[in-house]
This record gives structure tokens, sequence and C-alpha cells, in this order.
């Protein structure tokens, strides 16, 4: 069902975009077009929301704090909903798999729980000592990679079976998984990023001095890392040497009032979507000029957002459970 | 409806006498019970923190909603505190009760006076704050703060917020306690241990001494009464008493269903009874040799997520994750 704030927002993200269109760089022609917004979950208050692209079909997922996940096709028609047995807020989920058949969740109680199918009874794997924060499938290798509030990073094999664990200063809290790279990036709320092989080998740790990160992501098509979130900076780091290596490319810098960068994506043209607490989606280039601006959430808090495998859709959540759908030129 | 024949119904009332003659006959100190007196919605979301101030009149709440409240016992609100970024974990009363410290999910504390008037803003950490209290000045050290956070940090400061010491710990660093004469700190990590700070006397150098517990996450730390045991509710619904050695001394399963998620001993005393809350929404009170006194299921299908007792240890303060709060009349053994 549509959001009623659906004009209103719409109106005001193209006006957005067409007052910032002075201010473009020359040869920069985004017009980005809010094609769609619906309440996906109906949250209030503290929430917590991901959205989660499939890499290979115009599929999507929502996980929320709701203790629910759901699937959606690109039109956000409902598909599959996915409660774990053991009821609990859901931090973050991931498709498994590239036939997207699959499903997994992360948890506050400190299981990860995941369906080979929406059909499948779930199966659980852990417990954490904590929270677990997120789950990352490492599809090629046949093993799951989870991270906590305990500090734990926590390699799994597919049956369930603890591999490997490595602890963290505070908080491990964002996984990403680069198949090219063979590498895992995790999060700590100390501010670095810690890389690892799939078999959880670290390979190198990035001090970003940015404080708490609140995600992480690969570039799809580059050896690049993108990482932000408490002091509002995104940064672009350069790997090389298998992770043993980063280099820092660019900083983008926070923008005024935002507060938190709370989710990142970036596409093989190199296109890169921030969203923060003011609920603005922002893109840049990966210079970091700025791109676009679109009011996407009222001033609530959007908490994540992906690109579709078209590279032109992207997807973001809102603190209310609202889904935005952005389509680039 | 069944009708009673007359004799029962007298029979039942006999016995129901009987019943009351003998406990009024029971020496009072096998009359450990527990009464709600008064209960008041203090906040529309999940309540995380109640504590009295130390001259029991007043109690300060912390919400999921990043709030915190001054009530006074009879539930008139006295202050608001907020505008930190929600959630709000924690609140304290100083020492001598004339301040208040909250804690933010943004990695500040703020500093309040009793009546609710913001003294102090400071930044202590890049991830949220998850405790944080007040310390008194000393004749080597000026008060100060002793904070925890996501970052897995407990950092010693000054009321200036200069950092005198800090740890690093794996996982977060959830829960702290200093012990009466904030000589000794217990805090927390999501992993189960526990670590005793112990900081010297200008508060510029500590030691520590960690130990593991058999919980996971622990989502209260407490000292008994005798300061000699450091108190620990877990996430597998026990709360451990251990000794300053990390010697487990008693575990008491204090719920039926998930977590403990807090505990407070009624009373200064060796034979202060303890009070316990989790998952399964019932209060209970336990003697110190860990009997079963009594119980009161306050909250069926909501959790109740914090307990402390008045310094007398004659009432307590409860609430739940859905924002009730009960005052609950402690008789003690």
């Amino acid at each position: 069902m549509a959001s009623p704030r659906r004009t209103s927002l719409l109106q005001r993200a193209t006006c957005s975009i067409l007052c910032l269109g002075a201010l473009l760089p020359l040869g920069v022609s985004a017009q980005p077009v809010v094609r769609q917004q619906f309440r996906a979950h109906q949250l209030t208050g503290e929430s917590i929301a991901e959205v989660v692209c499939s890499d290979s079909s115009s599929r999507f997922a929502t996980v929320t704090s709701d203790g629910s996940a759901k699937v959606w096709s690109a039109n956000g028609t409902l598909l599959h909903r996915y409660v774990p047995e053991r009821v609990a807020m859901l931090f973050n989920g991931r498709f498994l798999g590239p036939d997207d058949k699959g499903f997994v969740v992360a948890a506050y109680n400190g299981y990860a729980s995941l369906w080979s199918s929406p059909t499948a009874a779930p199966r659980t794997v852990g417990p954490s000592l904590s929270g677990t924060t997120d789950v990352q499938p490492i599809p090629d290798r046949q093993r799951l990679v989870t991270s906590s509030d305990d500090g734990f990073i926590r390699v799994w094999s597919a049956d369930g079976r603890l591999i490997t664990r490595i602890a963290q200063p505070g908080v491990t809290r964002h996984l990403a998984y680069s198949p090219s790279l063979q590498l895992v990036a995790a999060t700590q709320d100390i501010g670095t990023v810690t890389l690892l092989s799939p078999d959880g080998v670290v390979q190198g740790r990035i001090e970003t001095g940015q404080g708490r990160l609140n995600d992480v992501v690969f570039a799809p098509n580059q050896p690049l890392l993108l990482a932000g979130g408490f002091d509002g900076t995104l940064k672009l780091w350069r790997l090389a040497d298998g992770g043993r290596t980063a280099t820092l490319l660019h900083t983008i810098p926070a923008p005024e009032d935002a507060g938190w960068l709370e989710g990142v994506a970036i596409n093989v043209a190199g296109m890169i979507a921030t969203v923060y607490d003011d609920g603005v989606l922002r893109l840049w280039t990966q210079q970091g000029t700025a791109v676009a601006h679109l009011p996407l959430a009222n001033h609530l808090h959007l908490f994540s957002v992906c690109f579709a495998p078209d590279q032109r859709t992207l997807r973001t959540i809102a603190q209310d459970g609202t889904v935005s759908v952005v389509v680039l030129p | 409806m069944a009708v009673i024949p007359l004799q029962h119904r007298v029979a039942r009332h006999v016995a129901g006498l009987a019943a009351l003659l003998a406990a009024c006959a029971l020496p009072p100190s096998a009359r450990a019970a527990l009464r709600v007196q008064t209960s008041w919605q203090a906040s529309p979301v999940l309540l995380q923190y109640v504590e009295f101030a130390p001259d029991g009149a007043e109690l300060v709440t912390a919400d999921g909603g990043g709030v915190g409240q001054l009530w006074r016992t009879d539930g008139q609100s006295v202050a608001v505190l907020k505008g930190q970024r929600a959630p709000m974990f924690r609140a304290h009363f100083s020492g001598d009760g004339q301040q208040l410290v909250t804690s933010g999910y943004d990695g500040s504390a703020w500093v309040w006076s009793r009546s609710g008037q913001r003294l102090q803003r400071l930044q202590l950490h890049r991830a949220a704050t998850a405790d944080v209290f007040l310390l008194p000045a000393t004749p080597q050290a000026t008060a100060g703060l002793v904070s925890g956070s996501d970052d897995g940090t407990v950092v010693l400061r000054n009321r200036q917020g200069e950092l005198l010491w800090s740890a690093q710990f794996s996982g977060t660093t959830r829960q702290l306690r200093p012990n009466a004469s904030a000589t000794l700190i217990a805090a927390s990590s999501d992993n189960g241990q526990i670590h005793l700070v112990t900081p010297a006397a200008d508060r510029r150098s500590a030691t520590v001494r960690s130990f593991q517990t058999p919980h996971g996450r622990i989502n209260l730390l407490r000292f008994s009464p005798d300061q000699r045991q450091v108190l620990a509710a877990g996430t597998d619904g026990t709360v451990s008493l251990s000794a300053l050695n990390g010697t487990l001394q008693r575990s008491l399963k204090v719920t039926d269903v998930g977590w403990a998620r807090g505990m407070s001993f009624c009373g200064a005393t060796p034979q202060a009874s303890l009070l316990t809350v989790g998952d399964d929404g019932t209060l209970r009170q336990w003697s110190p040799q860990g009997r079963l006194l009594a119980s009161l299921d306050l909250s069926p299908k909501v959790p109740l997520t914090a307990v402390d007792c008045s310094r007398n240890g004659r009432q307590a303060a409860v609430v739940n994750a859905a924002g009730q709060l009960w005052l609950v009349a402690v008789t003690a053994p």
C-alpha cells in the first residue's frame, strides 16, 4: 500500500533534484527519479531496518527490528516473509546464493537463522555470546560469517559448525564480502575494518579514524572499500596485496547537519549512494563530487541503501519501514 | 453458576481465617512479601533502567526513546532529561544524590542537576555510551566519570572530560558498577567477562583483573552489600554471585524464559534479601542463601527490564519493556 506521504515526498525529492541541478558540475547529468515509496514494515520509534538487493535478480529484501525479513519483487509485491523460530529483533540479512531461493538473518538473540528455500524450515547457526549483528554468506566457499556484540567474527561451515572465531576490540557490527578479492570486511565500533580471508585468517586492518562504522561495502568491479558511520564521513580505500595494503583515496566530508552516515552503496560505474540520519539520499562521484540530494524520509533516519543488479535502481529504507525506489537515468 | 452449600462456604471461611491466623502467628523473620503499592505508565516505549535517589524520595528512569525522567514516588514527574541520541541505556544518581548522569547512543554523557537542569555535555566515545557513572572527588582526584561503550573501552575521566585512563576489551563494554567507595569498578564485556578495575588514587592509572562468568552478555552488575561479591544478570536466565577473585559462589535461575535482566539487594546488611527480574515478567525475592522467598507476577506478557531497591530496603521500583513502572513494598525476612 502506498504511503500517505508519497505525494509530498515525491514532490519534495523532485524539487530538490531540480534545485540542485544548477549546482552540478558540467558533464554530470544525473537526474534520479523517485519511482515508488511504500511501507514495507510498520516500524515506530527507535528501530533497525536494512534493505538488501539481490546480486542476480530484481528482488530485494527488507530486514527489521520487528523480527521479520520480507522478500519483495521489483514492483514491491511481497513474495516471502521470514520469521525465525526464536523471535527477536533482526539486525541484517542476506540472500543465499545466486538463485535467491534462500535467505539468512542475524538476530539480537545471538542466532543467525537460515532458510534454504522459502518453504524450508529454518536452521539456526550460533549462538553468539551476545547479539549477532550481521551475517554474510560466502556462497563459493559454502561458508557463513557472523559478527557480534561480543566482539567475535565467526566463520561457520554450511552445516552450522563453527570453524574459527577471531576476537576483535569492541563490537563487530557490519560485514561485506568480495568474491573477486576473496575478502571479508568486518567493521568494529572502535573505527577499524578488519579484512579476512573466507577461512577467517586476518589479512589486514584499516584504522579509519571515523568512530563507529555503520556500513561497509566493496565496489563490485574495483578493489575499493567504502566505509562510514559516526562522524558522517565516507572514506574510499584502494586495496592491494590481498587486503594487506589499504590506501586512502578520498574522504567525502560529512554533509552539514546530516548526522550519522547510515548506509552506502556503489555501482559498477562508480556512482556512490549514501543515506544519513537526516533522511536524505545523496549521490556522489567516486572523486567525491556531489551529484544529487534527495530528501526521502521526511527527516526520519534513512538506514540503508543498495543498488539493484541493473546498476540504476536504488532502494532505501527509512526508520519507519518505508522503502523508496529511486531510478538513475 | 454452581451453588456452594452453606456449610462448605462456612468451612472455606474458617479455613481461610485459620490460615490468616497461622500466618500472623509466624515469626516476623518468616514473612517475606512483595506487594504492589502503585504503578504508572512512565514511558511510551521500552524502559531500560530505573534507580532510586539515595534519599529514596525520587527515582529516575531511562528509556529506549532516549528520554530520562525524574519521578516522585507518587508518580508525579519532576523533570524530563532528553536531547541525547536514543536509546538511553542508563541514568544514575551521583553518590550524594545531587546530580545525575545519562548515557547517550551518540557516545555522550550529560550531567544534570537534581532538578533536571542540564549542567554539562561530555563527548566520551565515538560509539554508543553503554553505561556511565559519576565518581566522587577523593583527596588525590577531582570528581570524575567512568564510562563503557560499544567501542569496547572502559574510560576514566575527570569532570572536565580529560581522559585519565582507559582499557580496551573485546565486545561491548555494556555494564559498569562502582563499589560503595568507588575504589573498585566492575565492568562487563558481552563475551561474559567481568573486569575488576582498581583505579590508582589519582585515577590516572588502574589495575585490571578479569574473569569469565557463566554468562554471555551481562545485563546488569552489582556488588553485594558487604562489597565482597559481584553479581551479574545474564542472557542465560541466571544471576551469578562471584567472589572478587572470580570464584563462582552461587547461581540463581531467576526467570522461566529468556534473559535475566536485573537484581537489587534490599538493604545494606548481610541479611538483605535479593530481588531479581527477567523476561518472564516475575519479580522474585531471594534469601541471602539463595532460597526463593516470594514472587510477584507483575508483567506476564512483557519482560521486566530493571529493578532497584530503595536504600532502606522497604520499597522496590520495577520497570518493563512496555514502559510500565511499579513501586513494590518489600517485606524482608
